[in-house]
């Protein structure tokens, strides 16, 4: 059953996967392409004094792509779900409502989770290949956070998504959108770094707040 | 896996104590948004003229008035005037350069010279700063100095050298400048290292080390060799931060600030430690700010008191005058203290990092959050448990606003 229901999410969700991923590609390119025109152009002596002197990490195009990733993401697997109430009928699959609702919630942030984590990856090879390995860690670190708020930002859509009613859906928009500015409100380079196994669980722990929503749509909150 | 109602349970109140902190945090900044307000100090410097504190300071949109801290006032050239070492080259524009100060002659480019201006800030100092650290040459071919074609990092065993171009370690470099720091005594790893990574300076002077046994050594390249050199500092001074200075007038290496808080200067070229007579200064978390000449010093400082301004005398490095503009109490901190119990701020003025903290606690905030746990209690005490009613009332009381405005909200119907 819950094989059937991944494979119900990944037909929900192909089309926009795909939107997401081409989106990853364009601005990691951009990015990367931004760094070796310094390279190109004025060295990479001129990168790596730009890294250690400015607050400039040079993939800062990526800086939202992650969050909205996962809202798509999420507005992409649960939009259909509220239209027509599909999810009344989700929910009374043999399977218990938790497990449904966390095996939804399981496949989507998987999914982001190994997009963010391929990007990332992509990233650390290329700089790798220009930058020492304390540049690289500078630049990595402060974009960690993005990718992080890509992961909140797919947990409260879907909880904005899920919400039965209109007027809590605005209250908790404004909510979401509070929690995410959190996410980038310290500019400067590596702010979030002593904070970071906090906001990893944070992060993870807003995948699941939806399970408010599915209780009151539950509880037929109208 | 937890069950449903447990899982909803506990994301209640994670959302409520979500809630409740980003209202502590948008609240009072909103406020702070509508009543914007500017507190100004006038600009201060200690006059080597007068031997007083010289101020000016507007009034009203054009005009602005000049004045020295016994009373006197000035016109704007009669203030260039008892500023001359700042206002020199306004001075030599208006053919006014004096030939002497205090009887002593004086030129505009020893004034130039002996000019200068140092600036701490918290945020500079409290912020993550990547590891990998420019070697000037310090004898360059040519006038200007030049950024080297590598870095250094370094490590517990030694230093190495990094060519940006190719990102490939010189292991000649390294190896070359590791053996003589180790043969002048430097034990790895190194604790602090302290510089001006810029080629926008006259002169270079490399960096200053704090080594594992915690002993002080000056590092720069001299002729693609290392310079290293063993700087002896008292054993119960125990160095905080150190500021390169390469001030054009070559007369001190550093500033150096100890872990009580005591100013010293690490003068040049005899590499003696003189303590400056100020207040204890904690530059992580005070800005402060130097304009210093050939004779005195003027030293701001930003305390809980306010603007405390300092003159010291540039040859003794002795206090001669201070003075305190008191900072006045702001109309939003006035409203603040009954409107909100705390605030949240998750950035501050004084580091670069992100960092949840709570500030300003107010018993002032107390009777509202008393109203609004009556008003609470009152209004939902036939819909919800007498138990849980009085729980939430209880977050009201403490929360005030904070908790009242989501528990309506987000309140299950």
């Amino acid at each position: 059953m819950t094989q059937a229901i991944m494979y119900k999410e990944w037909l929900k969700t192909r089309g926009m996967l795909l939107v997401i991923v081409l989106l990853a590609i364009a601005f990691s390119t951009y990015s990367i392409m931004q760094i070796q025109r310094v390279v190109t152009i004025r060295g990479a002596a001129h990168l790596w004094e730009i890294l250690l002197s400015r607050d400039n990490i040079f993939i800062e195009p990526l800086k939202y792509i992650p969050l909205i990733s996962g809202t798509l993401l999420a507005i992409a697997q649960y939009v259909p779900e509220m239209t027509s109430r599909r999810l009344k009928l989700t929910l009374h699959l043999p399977l218990s409502p938790t497990r449904i609702s966390f095996t939804m919630l399981s496949y989507g942030v998987s999914v982001l989770v190994v997009l963010f984590a391929l990007q990332i990856m992509v990233l650390l090879v290329y700089l790798r290949s220009e930058l020492a390995v304390e540049l690289v860690a500078h630049i990595l670190y402060t974009a960690l956070p993005w990718f992080l708020a890509g992961v909140a930002a797919y947990g409260l859509a879907s909880w904005v998504c899920l919400e039965p009613t209109w007027g809590r859906r605005a209250t908790d928009t404004l909510v979401s959108i509070a929690i995410l500015r959190l996410f980038f409100i310290a500019s400067s380079p590596e702010a979030y770094l002593g904070i970071m196994p906090l906001l990893i669980l944070c992060s993870a722990m807003l995948v699941f707040i939806s399970f408010i929503s599915i209780h009151r749509f539950k509880a037929g909150v109208q | 896996m937890p069950s449903s109602p447990d899982m909803t349970r506990f994301y209640k109140i994670l959302l409520l104590i979500i809630t409740i902190l980003l209202l502590s945090w948008l609240l009072p900044w909103g406020l702070r948004l509508m009543m914007p307000e500017r507190q100004t100090v006038p600009f201060t410097l200690y006059s080597e003229v007068v031997h007083q504190f010289a101020s000016l300071e507007p009034v009203g949109q054009k005009n602005i008035r000049y004045y020295d801290h016994s009373g006197r006032t000035y016109t704007e050239t009669q203030f260039d005037s008892i500023l001359p070492s700042f206002y020199h080259r306004q001075l030599i524009m208006d053919d006014r350069m004096p030939d002497s100060i205090n009887g002593l002659p004086v030129d505009a480019e020893t004034m130039r010279r002996a000019g200068f201006i140092f600036r701490s800030i918290p945020s500079e100092i409290n912020k993550h700063a990547v590891p990998l650290y420019p070697l000037l040459e310090s004898l360059p071919k040519r006038v200007d100095l030049e950024m080297p074609d590598d870095v250094f990092r370094l490590t517990d065993t030694g230093i190495e050298f990094i060519d940006m171009e190719s990102n490939v370690v010189l292991s000649q470099k390294s190896d070359l400048f590791t053996t003589v720091m180790k043969e002048k005594g430097v034990t790895f790893p190194i604790r602090y290292v302290a510089g001006n990574p810029t080629n926008r300076k006259e002169y270079d002077e490399g960096y200053f080390i704090i080594d594992k046994k915690e002993h002080l050594y000056h590092l720069k390249q001299s002729g693609n060799r290392p310079f290293v050199r063993r700087v002896f500092i008292p054993e119960e001074l125990h160095i905080a931060q150190i500021f390169v200075t390469e001030y054009p007038s070559r007369s001190t290496f550093a500033f150096i600030t100890d872990t009580d808080d005591r100013f010293y200067v690490l003068t040049r070229p005899d590499y003696r430690l003189r303590q400056v007579d100020l207040p204890p200064t904690d530059l992580s978390e005070q800005e402060m700010m130097i304009i210093g000449n050939a004779y005195y010093w003027t030293v701001t400082r930003n305390t809980q008191a306010g603007e405390v301004y300092t003159a010291i005398d540039a040859t003794t490095l002795e206090s001669v005058d201070s003075l305190t503009f008191a900072r006045s109490g702001t109309r939003v901190s006035a409203v603040s203290k009954y409107l909100f119990p705390f605030r949240t701020v998750f950035t501050s003025m004084n580091h670069s990092y992100f960092k949840p903290e709570m500030h300003d606690f107010s018993l002032h905030a107390l009777p509202l959050g008393a109203v609004l746990a009556v008003i609470f209690v009152l209004t939902y005490r036939q819909r919800i448990p007498r138990s849980r009613l009085v729980l939430q009332g209880i977050v009201v009381l403490l929360t005030g606003l904070y908790g009242f405005v989501p528990l309506i909200l987000l309140r299950e119907p």
